[in-house]
């Protein structure tokens, strides 16, 4: 009699338990009331990725602070943003966008990134209707074919692709390049290769390519392959310490070519290769701290100011910085342009809406309807060692073939 | 030209071998003394490598003595995590160890990743950077240590597990505790050693690593590799363990330059598991483990 | 009297899966809640109850290979993995719908079970650990480069489920069909412990040579043992595929295997309850990590970094003490509870 007693106690105790747990989370808004906005993101805080997490996190801190203390608020909300660890894996952003949505029940998702994350969650985008501002993803998916509600602020490895080629052609006026592409291999290195190929294509060149596994550290095989094939002008497409790997090793086996970086390899941890970086190519879409812009100028400020000059040395010696920053000044104009009367529709249509944005020297940002790759124009820069940094040699410019023309059709 | 690769691909491939070499040495040892698999082994390697890297950075210790410190702190270490966290397992089912021990691997990285962050960071390594030319080859500084260290570990533990007193114990606590204990043997000394050791190496292989490439929390993926360099020699082999590590080392070298165009990319990350598969079908036991004598 | 009645066990009950009234009414109201969860809770508590479906089918697939059979596979992940695709590309790319692409995972994950087996047969131990984490990371390399089948990183995307014309693309509608296969699964794998092939597995898990001797074919077994282990991962898989919405290569590396082998291990070895509660509490714990680590990091965000370390090491740590302190995982813990309260209120 007592055991059974004793058992219908805990069962209804597990009953209480989990209507407790169900009514802890009842909230009515979808994000905006009376007096605040509540932004949600996903970052990798301890994942592969997590020097991403912590730089994006203190970003999101100096802007909601900016927002509050600084403007006020935005049409008399202040914003808050909630932020849910993903670390770099698919199946836990998945986890973390249903609970942004449904539980945290955020208007809308912001500073995100990561290619497989993302890719994850595309249709559950589209499905929930809500704004994603913006993703950092490398590939091409994110904006091809547009996704109304996902907009993408990144360096685009196939524009970067085709450049390396139009460059040498027509800047460097190199005769006989042999083009090479070292990849990690998945749908960003790949990028990077149809970029390549496609320029080769119309110049009338070929190019060799090597791929390795992402996390592989042995780029033996692959830096001898290039050199077999005696590769002069290589692109390579993934992260800054194995690029500075991957110089380390070409000196090793006597394979001297000139690499074409992408936007990652923009990044302190090259120089870990120390002078053998010196003189190569990068491709970048963001302006450079050492020019003192305008848009640095009161970056360096703000973040000095609300971070306290310690932590803010981490963030602002980020190369990539901009690609945060700049799309969360985006947002606040959109958001103001929006009104006091703030719906999740009206903020797409104002984001498609703001033309020739200011950043102050930051980079270009802007979209469209139906539109939603925000980078469109890059400038190769050269890789200095003695000053530690890198240094544009060309002035903004797009590649010489577009995203949705002829033979760049975008997806269906 | 084409002899040049060949011999090129099988230098590197000896280096990283001699790497995937080092950690399969660990795993062994502690398979050997006490019969456990030890998920974390890759995890201590990370650790030493940490290590070494506070101790020669921050504290500014030349490197050869850093190096040592490090080492006998590891030992300290190690020693330590057997006491506390494996010593209480013993005689527990064979799979609720092997967790213990990937608790313990998070554990270790999430101390890492607390400690020092999650960026790569430069190892201060102490070999020049000019390659030296083999046969035409080129090889860094710290490949060659790293392949000579190997070769010095081998010997040694050879000549310790076939000769010493230490040595023989442990065979014997391995092959039966409770016989061990009976005939007087140190059981709990003999267990708490071999971690001792197995961190020691796995520091030596740490270090090493992160000279040829550089130190992050996620270096321990690599020690999945030795897990087909044991398969390969024999999970009770010490010999084994090295020379399987080198074989997987320079095949899968050779096997990314030649066959990737055939077999698409990553064949090199693969072809260690492949090996695997293809021992396991002709030689259950590996190259030089010993067959397992089951008494109903 | 009252309480020695349910101390005392008769062989009849004994032979029924649920032997005492006290364990059945507990059932009925546990039953009732998860029936009604959906109308109790918000959506992301009913797509976490979901992902615990999931994960409960799949570790007691597990269970039967690892824990019955005593055949420890680290390739899990990977017969999960060839479920769900195939299931993704019966259904989006063969417009199979979902009633025939699920078994039809089920089958062919157990085809590819039975191809692992059979090389198998002579391996123990440690030697088939890593040989099934070969098997795991061969499959991951194929999935990711035959990308003409399987799309590769792009992932592909599969058609809502369907169930006699009403549509299920809903997690509160899905929730339902994966509650019944997690209850099918469970009542399954306790009538096969039961039964004549459920105790032949456990005598090869115990003894095998000895499991020969007396007149088990062992071959035969071993093989049974991974195809209905494999069906129901396949299984498994399939759901997780149809419940994502969209599957990519990252979705079943080998940390997932590891992570099943944590939940049945954690939850008690051998038993069913200790699978399914293992499945949950694996499930959950990192909910509960993000539950208490996310308002600090919110409220000092110089910290959230160092908050994400720490939920590493609260998760290993976690482990390591439930291994510690009870390494028949929370299934010997529930067993210790009831046994203490078996004879109250006499204390022994």
């Amino acid at each position: 009699m007592k055991k059974k007693i004793l058992r219908f106690g805990v069962a209804i105790l597990c009953i209480l338990g989990v209507s407790f747990f169900a009514m802890a989370n009842v909230q009515a808004e979808v994000g905006v009331t009376d007096n605040k906005i509540l932004f949600g993101s996903f970052q990798d805080m301890s994942g592969p990725g997590a020097y991403l997490g912590k730089q994006c996190s203190a970003a999101l801190e100096v802007w909601k602070k900016w927002v509050n203390e600084d403007l006020g608020g935005i049409h008399g909300r202040k914003v808050d943003f909630v932020i849910e660890d993903m670390k770099y894996d698919p199946v836990l952003t998945k986890t973390a966008f249903t609970k942004l949505v449904h539980q945290h029940k955020v208007f809308a998702i912001i500073t995100v990134y990561g290619s497989t994350p993302c890719t994850a969650i595309l249709e559950d985008i589209k499905r929930e209707k809500i704004p994603v501002f913006t993703t950092a993803a490398t590939t091409q998916n994110m904006f091809d074919p547009p996704n109304r509600y996902l907009f993408w602020y990144a360096c685009s490895d196939e524009d970067n692709g085709i450049m390396m080629v139009d460059y040498l052609v027509n800047d460097l006026k190199v005769k006989n390049p042999k083009l090479g592409v070292v990849y990690q291999d998945d749908e960003w290195g790949k990028s990077a290769l149809k970029g390549v190929k496609l320029g080769a294509k119309k110049y009338g060149l070929k190019v060799a390519s090597s791929a390795y596994k992402r996390g592989s550290k042995n780029l033996n095989a692959q830096a001898m392959k290039m050199k077999a094939k005696g590769v002069t002008h290589c692109f390579y497409a993934g992260y800054a310490p194995v690029y500075a790997s991957l110089l380390k090793e070409a000196n090793k086996i006597g394979w001297k070519p000139v690499f074409f970086g992408d936007y990652v390899t923009v990044d302190p941890r090259a120089f870990m290769a120390g002078k053998l970086a010196h003189g190569h190519y990068h491709f970048f879409s963001l302006g450079m701290r050492h020019e003192r812009g305008p848009g640095w100028i009161k970056m360096e400020k703000l973040f000095a100011d609300k971070l306290g000059e310690d932590a803010a040395k981490g963030p602002l010696g980020w190369r990539i910085m901009p690609m945060m920053w700049t799309p969360l000044l985006f947002l606040t104009q959109a958001l103001e342009d929006c009104g006091r009367d703030l719906t999740r529709e009206k903020l797409i249509s104002a984001l498609e809406n703001i033309k020739d944005f200011d950043t102050g020297g930051l980079g270009k940002i802007q979209y469209g309807p139906g539109i939603r790759k925000g980078t469109h124009e890059y400038r190769v820069l050269k890789c200095d060692f003695e000053k530690k940094d890198f240094f544009p040699v060309t002035g903004w410019r797009q590649p010489s073939i577009l995203y949705g023309s002829k033979e760049r059709p975008a997806a269906k | 030209m084409g002899f040049e690769i060949l011999v090129q691909l099988t230098v590197t491939g000896l280096a990283w071998g001699s790497v995937y070499a080092c950690i399969a040495l660990g795993f062994v040892l502690i398979f050997k003394s006490t019969d456990i698999f030890n998920f974390a082994q890759p995890e201590l390697m990370m650790f030493g490598a940490y290590i070494a890297f506070t101790l020669i950075t921050t504290l500014k210790l030349p490197f050869v003595l850093g190096f040592f410190c490090a080492l006998i702190l590891m030992i300290l270490i190690g020693s330590l995590l057997e006491m506390m966290v494996v010593r209480p397992m013993v005689g527990e089912p064979v799979l609720a160890v092997i967790m213990v021990t990937l608790g313990l691997a998070n554990v270790l990285r999430g101390l890492t990743g607390l400690f020092w962050g999650y960026e790569e960071l430069q190892f201060p390594s102490p070999f020049p950077e000019e390659p030296l030319m083999i046969f035409g080859a080129a090889i860094n500084q710290a490949e060659i240590y790293t392949i000579v260290a190997t070769a010095i570990l081998l010997v040694i533990f050879f000549l310790f597990f076939k000769y010493s007193g230490a040595g023989i114990s442990m065979r014997a606590t391995a092959e039966d505790t409770r016989t061990a204990f009976l005939m007087g043997i140190n059981v709990k000394g003999v267990f708490t050693a071999s971690w001792a050791i197995a961190s020691l190496v796995a520091t030596i292989a740490g270090v090493f690593l992160a000279s040829f490439t550089f130190l992050e929390p996620i270096m321990g993926h690599v020690g999945l590799k030795a897990l087909p360099a044991m398969i390969l020699g024999g999970m009770d082999s010490v010999h084994g363990a090295i020379i399987g590590g080198l074989i997987i080392g320079v095949t899968e070298n050779l096997a990314g330059f030649y066959l990737e165009d055939y077999l698409g990319s990553g064949i090199n990350e693969i072809t260690a598991y492949v090996i695997v598969l293809i021992v396991m079908m002709i030689r259950p036991y590996g190259l030089f483990g010993t067959k397992e004598i089951e008494r109903v | 009297m009252a309480v020695t009645r349910f101390c005392v066990r008769t062989y009849e009950q004994d032979l029924r899966i649920f032997p005492s009234l006290g364990a059945r009414i507990s059932l009925i109201i546990f039953g009732l809640v998860l029936l009604g969860l959906p109308f109790l809770v918000g959506k992301y508590v009913v797509f976490v109850a979901c992902v615990c479906g999931v994960s409960v089918i799949s570790a007691l697939g597990l269970n039967i290979l690892t824990g019955y059979t005593g055949l420890i596979s680290l390739g899990h992940a990977a017969f999960m993995g060839i479920g769900a695709y195939t299931a993704a590309i019966l259904s989006s790319k063969a417009g199979f719908p979902f009633v025939a692409a699920l078994p039809l995972a089920g089958v062919m994950a157990a085809a590819t079970g039975a191809a692992v087996g059979i090389p198998t047969l002579r391996l123990k131990g440690l030697y088939l650990v890593v040989t099934t984490l070969a098997f795991q990371f061969i499959v991951e390399h194929v999935i990711y480069h035959w990308e003409s089948l399987t799309l590769s990183d792009r992932g592909i995307t599969l058609p809502s489920p369907a169930l006699l014309g009403y549509k299920l693309d809903t997690y509160e509608s899905f929730y339902y069909v994966i509650l019944f296969f997690a209850v099918a699964a469970a009542m399954f794998t306790k009538n096969l412990a039961m039964s004549r092939t459920g105790r032949a597995f456990v005598a090869i898990r115990d003894r095998d040579i000895a499991a020969e001797i007396i007149g088990i074919h062992l071959a035969k077994y071993k093989i049974l043992a991974f195809v209905i282990s494999s069906f129901i991962a396949g299984l498994a898989g399939a759901l997780y595929a149809y419940l994502m919405g969209l599957i990519g290569p990252d979705h079943f590396t080998f940390n997932q295997s590891i992570l099943y082998i944590a939940m049945i291990i954690v939850g008690g070895l051998g038993t069913v309850f200790g699978s399914v509660i293992g499945a949950v509490f694996m499930v959950l714990l990192p909910e509960v990590i993000s539950a208490v680590t996310g308002p600090i990091a919110s409220a000092y965000p110089a910290f959230s970094p160092r908050v994400g370390a720490i939920s590493v090491i609260v998760y290993g740590l976690v482990i390591i003490g439930f291994l510690l302190f009870e390494p028949d995982g929370l299934f010997g813990i529930w067993i210790k509870i009831k046994r203490y309260w078996k004879p109250w209120p006499f204390t022994y």
